[in-house]
């Protein structure tokens, strides 16, 4: 029931936060991805032959995004099958229990790449869902791909969402004040300047004393 | 005051034997200065050069295909180029440090030892600083690290220690070479060259050896070793905090600003040995640097390996008890990690502390080999704190992994031959020994390091019942001052007259002479 709230929840806010882009079959057609807005969920193009018609398709996921409330910037992912294939109980049948591969599109050096940040397994529901941490913010991809096994095909869908700094209505100075040293970052950042002027001051002093000194008392001899 | 004068004066008066001291050390010290260089120091500077000259191709080739080209990806994020940076400046840090202590504390025998190791500290710190430029990946926004600093950053705190220490380092090295550069430049005369002679004139800053002049030249010595002391430790403190102030596991540990400080002050120590011996060999020191050196800067890298042991105990036991993140402890141990680990501990602390342990072992030899293993074990010990937490998963169970290419081996031997290549040229251009604190030393400040006859005679001292107390005597013969801890009581003799006539290769007591 719990899940089923969160997943609920998710899907409305992420209607309200974000554009969703989805896609079906392997990963390297992200680029190829269609992109909805206005809608939590849809269903991927495409479609698997030589498969039972019970069987799920690789139309039958589609992955929602939350922002969790647990006093961070949490991001729950799940993936959930589309309304048609939970109508099915044949098609939620063949989803539960398989393990779901959740990825984030980043920069890697070079170019866009995909990046694996955990795995989880599909509920009797045929529900998975990660938690993860953003690292930044802005539109963001994320994806999610279910194995091939042989009752079905490879699966994946995608998001496109929007992470904020501050989604949830948090405000940013909660999190800082969890931080136990919160408050005199100022006065020990203008402590540690005041110390590196003070060396640099010895330090060119120093020499100074010496380069203008040096001469002088080698004159008086 | 004569310019021209082969030895400029001092206040104390010189006398024979001392003035004959003068004149071997400033031969010893100028001779890498005031000889060809031989067919062997071409080869090696070639060589040098060459590998310095491939590791700036291969950073050329890492900026143009990127840091995938030299091992790096998205998990493995810190990897060889962090692990150069802490191993180089670490080591610097032990020589400016073991200088600066070792003045502080008046130890005169360090004085054959003092140009090396501040040398040697500033060319590791040079190189350690260039090694930040491969590890940023975008090296054109390295400014942004000034324009847009965010003070909440240890990466802030980093750039501007390595900096101040980077200053200091240089002031260090200068000023003991003022006194020696006037010193050089009469003693050479006309065997060096006219544009040599007014570079030195004027970095000399007019020094004719008065009493204020000393006075000036020790107080703002002292106040320099006072101040690169902390300096250095703030260096490795911020250093480490790079680490310590993320989230990993592994790298978040409270004990990790000691732990890297004493591991750069082990690695630091251990260079000092190497490059003493490399360039005892080299420049034919032998009778200014001896075993006793060896053996007593081998009894503090020991020292600080048993320290630097009980950290790295330390760090590990406390993870590995609570068992709340062990993963980068498992593959540290007795996973992917763990042959360059226990390499570290066999070359890092096993060996050492055996080659101390043993008096078979305590010589030049084997001390120079188990500090070069503490070196280089040292290095991989920081790749090791480096990489598991780095490919450590914080999401899932996919273990990163990092493996290096062509151009992070070139890059990182280039910055190990840029050391005594910088080195070489360096002592071609000044004295490899501190004049000025040898001669100040004097050959009775320096006779607990000469000769092995010294030491049976000391022997004799303390089986005739002298005691080890600390002195501070002026002997009447010279009038040179003998600060510091005396541990085999030479001191109680009244005065020891040294001939350097009578053994060449090495000064000896003539028991007779002993008034």
């Amino acid at each position: 029931m719990r899940l089923i709230t969160k997943i609920v929840s998710g899907f409305a806010l992420v209607a309200m936060a974000s554009a969703v882009s989805l896609s079906s079959g392997s990963l390297p057609a992200w680029a190829a991805s269609g992109t909805t807005s206005g809608s939590s969920m849809q269903m991927g193009s495409g479609n698997s032959s030589g498969f039972s018609t019970a069987a799920a398709n690789s139309s039958d996921l589609s992955l929602g995004a939350v922002l969790t409330k647990a006093g961070s910037d949490q991001l729950t992912l799940s993936v959930t099958p589309s309304s048609e294939a939970s109508a099915n109980p044949a098609v939620v049948k063949s989803l539960a229990g398989q393990v779901v591969t959740f990825y984030v599109k980043t920069k890697v050096f070079s170019g866009d790449g995909m990046m694996a940040i955990g795995t989880a397994t599909t509920n009797a529901a045929g529900v998975a869902t990660l938690n993860y941490m953003p690292t930044w913010t802005g539109m963001t991809d994320f994806a999610a791909q279910m194995a091939a096994t042989s009752s079905m095909p490879q699966m994946s869908t995608s998001l496109n969402f929007d992470v904020l700094k501050d989604p949830t209505g948090i405000p940013t100075k909660y999190f800082e004040s969890q931080r136990p040293l919160h408050g005199i970052a100022t006065v020990l950042v203008k402590f540690l300047i005041g110390i590196a002027a003070a060396v640099w001051l010895i330090l060119l002093g120093t020499l100074a004393v010496v380069l203008f000194r040096m001469p002088r008392l080698g004159r008086s001899q | 005051m004569d310019k021209n004068s082969p030895i400029p004066p001092r206040d104390d008066n010189y006398s024979d034997t001392e003035s004959a001291w003068a004149v071997d050390v400033r031969d010893a010290a100028t001779r890498g200065m005031t000889q060809k260089a031989s067919r062997k120091w071409w080869l090696a500077i070639t060589l040098l050069s060459l590998m310095v000259l491939a590791g700036v191709y291969a950073w050329y080739y890492q900026l143009k295909h990127g840091m995938a080209s030299a091992g790096y990806n998205d998990q493995a994020f810190w990897a060889v180029y962090i692990a150069d940076v802490i191993a180089f400046i670490g080591v610097s840090y032990g020589g400016a440090v073991i200088s600066a202590i070792l003045r502080l504390t008046g130890q005169s025998w360090r004085a054959p030892l003092t140009r090396i190791a501040e040398g040697m500290a500033l060319a590791t710190v040079i190189v350690g600083a260039m090694f930040i430029f491969p590890h940023l990946g975008r090296p054109e926004r390295f400014m942004n690290i000034v324009y847009y600093a965010n003070w909440s950053s240890p990466l802030v705190w980093d750039f501007l220690a390595i900096l101040t220490y980077t200053v200091a380092t240089i002031i260090f090295f200068y000023i003991p070479l003022i006194p020696d550069l006037a010193i050089v430049n009469r003693h050479l005369g006309s065997a060096n060259s006219p544009m040599r002679r007014k570079v030195y004139s004027a970095l000399s800053l007019n020094w004719m050896g008065t009493k204020r002049q000393r006075r000036l030249l020790h107080s703002s010595l002292t106040l320099i070793s006072l101040v690169i002391i902390p300096l250095a430790v703030s260096v490795h403190s911020v250093l480490s905090w790079a680490f310590a102030l993320t989230s990993r596991p592994g790298w978040a540990e409270t004990v990790f600003p000691p732990y890297f400080v004493i591991a750069a002050l082990y690695s630091g120590t251990a260079l000092v040995i190497v490059t003493a011996a490399a360039f005892r060999s080299g420049y034919k020191l032998q009778r200014f640097i001896t075993q006793r050196h060896f053996v007593r800067i081998g009894y503090l890298m020991a020292a600080l390996g048993l320290v630097y042991l009980y950290l790295t105990f330390a760090d590990m036991a406390t993870e590995g008890y609570t068992g709340i993140t062990t993963g980068w402890i498992t593959q540290t141990v007795t996973g992917r990690y763990a042959i360059p680990f226990w390499i570290y501990v066999l070359f890092g602390e096993l060996i050492p502390i055996v080659v101390v342990a043993f008096k078979k072992f305590r010589n030049i030899k084997g001390l120079t080999f188990a500090a070069g293993g503490v070196v280089v074990a040292l290095w991989i010990k920081r790749l090791v704190i480096v990489l598991p937490p780095a490919t450590q998963p914080l999401i899932g169970s996919f273990w990163g992994s990092y493996h290096f290419t062509w151009v992070s081996i070139t890059i990182t031997l280039a910055g190990v031959a840029a050391v005594p290549l910088i080195l070489m040229v360096m002592f071609r251009l000044i004295p490899i020994l501190s004049i000025e604190e040898m001669e100040e030393a004097g050959p009775i400040g320096s006779i607990e390091q000469i000769s092995d006859k010294t030491e049976k005679y000391q022997d004799k001292l303390l089986a005739g019942g002298r005691n080890l107390e600390q002195v501070k005597t002026k002997t009447p013969s010279s009038g040179l001052q003998m600060s510091g801890v005396d541990p085999i009581g030479l001191a109680s003799a009244p005065t020891i007259s040294v001939n350097p006539t009578v053994n060449p290769g090495g000064f000896s007591i003539n028991p007779g002479e002993i008034r």
